[in-house]
């Protein structure tokens, strides 16, 4: 039977043992990263495994288990003309919105580096699209681009340079241009803050430099700030990119995919035959499509994030 | 299965003793199996859809589920949802069902046939054979028949099962505006057809009133975008010219002789119609754009349920009770010229017109059989309740068919009879005000009975199945219309592409056993 002194030593050892487990470095790295991991592996990696396998079979919203059916979903999928609009789409999308975002963010982050009277409010106006409820706001834009009462047309016809109106949502052109829009606006705001914090951080002493050597704007914005911002821009580039690419609120909303099928993306597409067409299997292994290029951006991210890392 | 525990006959048994037991005048029922089991409550959770005519959800949440569920100890949980989030509850709901947990509902009433969750559903026959069986004092006659459109909506014939269980349909008639339509009559010489005083009798007379509404800029509005209303115009004018997706074994005809041909000549006059009498929006419509285009006064025509005649009537009443001149007033002569139709416009083939909405109601098999039972018997008493006598004596206010002001109409022919439901279109209390300050007639609605006549489902002549869901909710006529209208598909090209489509949904549900047919 222990006596007093041993059973003291066995109740201080016990913290002593959970101290020295938190002080090694792997055991405490492993330990702090524990939550992220099962956050990813419960929230992304299970659903995605779920994803797959639904792909490869023919379950329905009303059987969810299906049987093994090989790779005939994706066959059908690439023969269907709604998907191959679908996949265009989500790279005109992507692509389109993204380079507006840029050229729009910059300007306004190289404006913001400025004090003036209202900054504050300005940032606030600017923020506000990136903090609204996306389905409220798009619902907003929805009666800007209403078929009838569209406020776009009004100013048009108030300034005498269009009789009728122009059906936005009708037609596949404009109704693109719509989606852009509305996602652009929704968007910007990130990346304005992004490049903001890009450009306070540009070393002074190089811009000094530039100023007293004779350096006007356009030479500084191109020949300085571009490349030195060129790490951290990228990084909101693609981190949005990735959003835009998987996203389908903005089309969801706005469209539904119409006209007749032409601005759906293939989140939009796998959403409406998944969930709305009860057809689970094929509405996975359209959103799968989407994996290859996110993964590419992931990679991409990761990469450009390394070598931004202050050493 | 619920049956093999207990039956919903015991359940009715227990909650009957308790009711006669209380005084209550009721159908043969009583107390829950909840108070025999000791007090516990039960809870009976419902998701519908926020209805189009809003006074029903207030007698629905507050008046009959409150009602039903003190009788039956009961607590009734509702929530309503916008009609586009249902898909997607229901979705998720089901795969909660297949996975053995809680689904969150009990049972939801769907829009449209739910065909695909049928492995999820209980089999609704017994209720629907109780329902037929059944009678009340205050109605004599009983339910009536389940009508065909009902039945044909919720059974599978490969399965033999009810998928669903329909207490109501809502009729789709054509609306139009009587002053511009007899403007327009008025323009065309040897209008044959066209009666200018009791508005469209056949797609014909449409086409050739609308170039000239078209051109009084009041242009006709059937949609050609993703949307219910689309759908369903779309379908009726198939139907309407001989031509369909399935025939009635659920075989896929529409690219098939006789029916291609039928199909590409209204491809073919579809297209004559958007550029002759209608204009580029009805490609970007949702489901309320004709009734927000109808009620700013653009269109002289629109297909859809009387909400449009009870929304332009409800602004007629805010302005008499401004004090508005009946005579002058804007809101009260445009309640006035707003009509229906007393059928659906003839193509070459048939008049033949749709529901617009299909309510269907589907209680998830979760095993909980005292549940499944207070549903089944909330749904039972819910069809009971169409009918104001039965309603009344009850205790459940003015009953369903009144509640909702004639929008909800019985899928059980006798819920409310036919006598019952032309003395309150006949005297429609919702626009007696109006006529009697106009000197218009009151029984402005009336002629949305003949829907009982004409209303046919989606997915005629053959069962409302899975694949016509999946064909029906990803849009596939609006598109091939679409396209064909736009000019960016021949309709041979817009047909095949179509088909080929359709065959491919089919056939992956066929797979499924849940469609018969094998082309």
């Amino acid at each position: 039977m222990p006596n007093t002194a041993q059973r003291t030593v066995a109740a201080v050892a016990a913290p002593r043992t959970k101290r020295r487990l938190l002080d090694r470095d792997r055991f405490l790295g492993s330990l702090l990263l524990s939550p992220a991991v099962l956050y990813i592996a419960l929230l992304v990696g299970f659903p995605f495994l779920f994803a797959i396998y639904l792909s490869l079979t023919d379950a329905t919203v009303g059987r969810p288990v299906g049987a093994f059916i090989g790779l005939d979903n994706f066959r059908e999928i690439i023969e269907s003309r709604g998907f191959r609009a679908a996949l265009r789409n989500t790279f005109v999308f992507t692509f389109v919105s993204q380079a507006v975002i840029l050229a729009l963010a910059n300007s306004l982050a190289l404006a913001l580096q400025r004090d003036f009277r209202g900054k504050g409010l300005v940032l606030f106006l600017i923020l506000l699209p990136w903090v609204a409820p996306v389905s409220l706001s798009t619902i907003g834009w929805l009666w800007i681009f209403h078929s009838r009462f569209s406020l776009i047309d009004w100013v048009l016809r108030q300034l005498g340079l269009l009789e009728g109106n122009l059906f936005w949502l009708g037609r596949p052109d404009l109704a693109m241009i719509a989606i852009i829009v509305v996602h652009v606006w929704r968007m910007f705001p990130f990346s304005t803050v992004i490049l903001m914090a890009g450009h306070s951080a540009l070393p002074k002493d190089v811009l000094e430099s530039a100023q007293v050597d004779g350096a006007g704007f356009w030479r500084q914005l191109f020949q300085i700030r571009l490349p030195l911002l060129l790490p951290i821009m990228s990084v909101a580039v693609l981190f949005s990119t990735v959003f835009t690419f998987a996203d389908m609120t903005v089309v969801y909303v706005l469209t539904r995919g119409g006209p007749f099928d032409t601005t759906h993306v293939l989140s939009s597409l796998a959403y409406f035959r998944g969930i709305f067409g009860g057809n689970l299997s094929i509405g996975a292994a359209i959103s799968l499509f989407l994996f290859p290029v996110l993964l590419i951006a992931a990679v991409l991210i990761l990469r450009l994030a390394r070598r931004t890392e202050v050493t | 299965m619920w049956r093999t525990r207990t039956t919903r006959r015991d359940f009715l048994r227990t909650v009957g003793a308790g009711a006669l037991a209380a005084g209550v005048p009721i159908l043969g029922r009583g107390p829950s199996r909840a108070a025999a089991q000791g007090g516990r409550r039960l809870r009976l959770r419902i998701l519908q859809w926020q209805h189009f005519v809003p006074p029903y959800d207030d007698w629905f949440n507050n008046v009959f589920a409150p009602r039903w569920g003190e009788r039956h100890n009961v607590e009734v949980v509702v929530d309503n949802v916008g009609l586009a989030d249902l898909p997607a509850i229901a979705a998720a709901e089901a795969a909660r069902v297949a996975a053995g947990q809680d689904p969150g509902h009990d049972m939801i009433q769907h829009l449209s046939p739910p065909a695909a969750l049928e492995p999820q559903v209980i089999d609704h026959g017994d209720l629907i054979k109780e329902l037929l069986a059944s009678s009340h004092p205050a109605r004599p006659g009983g339910v009536g028949n389940y009508t065909k459109l009902a039945h044909l909506s919720t059974y599978n014939p490969v399965t033999g099962k009810y998928f669903g269980f329909s207490d109501n349909f809502v009729p789709d008639p054509i609306h139009y505006r009587a002053d511009l339509w007899r403007q327009a009559a008025a323009q065309l010489d040897g209008f044959d057809g066209v009666h200018a005083l009791n508005g469209p009798v056949t797609w014909h007379d449409i086409l050739r009133a609308g170039r000239v509404l078209k051109r009084m800029g009041h242009p006709v509005g059937f949609g050609l975008s993703q949307e219910l209303d689309s759908n369903m115009i779309l379908r009726a004018m198939m139907y309407s010219w001989g031509t369909a997706i399935q025939d009635q074994d659920s075989n896929v005809v529409l690219d098939k002789p006789p029916f291609r041909e039928k199909t590409l000549d209204l491809l073919r006059f579809v297209k004559q119609l958007y550029e002759e009498a209608m204009f580029p929006g009805v490609f970007a419509w949702t489901a309320a754009s004709n009734n927000e285009e109808f009620l700013a006064g653009r269109l002289s025509m629109a297909a859809n349920a009387i909400s449009i005649s009870r929304t332009a009537q409800a602004a007629a009443l805010q302005a008499l009770e401004r004090g508005e001149n009946p005579e002058t007033s804007p809101a009260i002569q445009f309640a006035v010229n707003t009509e229906i139709t007393s059928l659906a416009p003839a193509g070459p083939e048939a008049a033949r017109g749709l529901e617009h909405v299909m309510g269907v109601y589907a209680i998830w098999d979760t095993g909980n059989t005292a549940v499944i039972d207070a549903a089944q018997q909330l749904l039972f008493d819910l069809v009971h309740s169409f009918d104001p006598d039965v309603a009344e004596a009850e205790g459940w206010g003015p009953g369903k068919f009144v509640a909702s002001q004639a929008y909800d109409y019985p899928t059980f022919d006798n819920a409310i009879p036919a006598q019952k439901r032309l003395a309150f279109l006949r005297n429609d209390p919702i626009y007696a005000p109006i006529a009697e300050a106009t000197g218009d007639r009151p029984n402005k609605l009336e002629r949305v009975e003949a829907a009982m006549d004409w209303a046919l489902h989606v997915g005629w002549p053959g069962p409302a199945n899975a694949a016509i869901d999946e064909v029906f909710n990803t849009f596939v006529i609006p598109v091939m219309f679409a396209r064909v209208a736009q000019g960016i598909d021949r309709p041979e090209d817009a047909l095949d592409e179509a088909a080929r489509q359709i065959r491919s949904i089919f056939n992956k549900w066929r797979r499924e056993g849940l469609v018969g047919g094998t082309s």
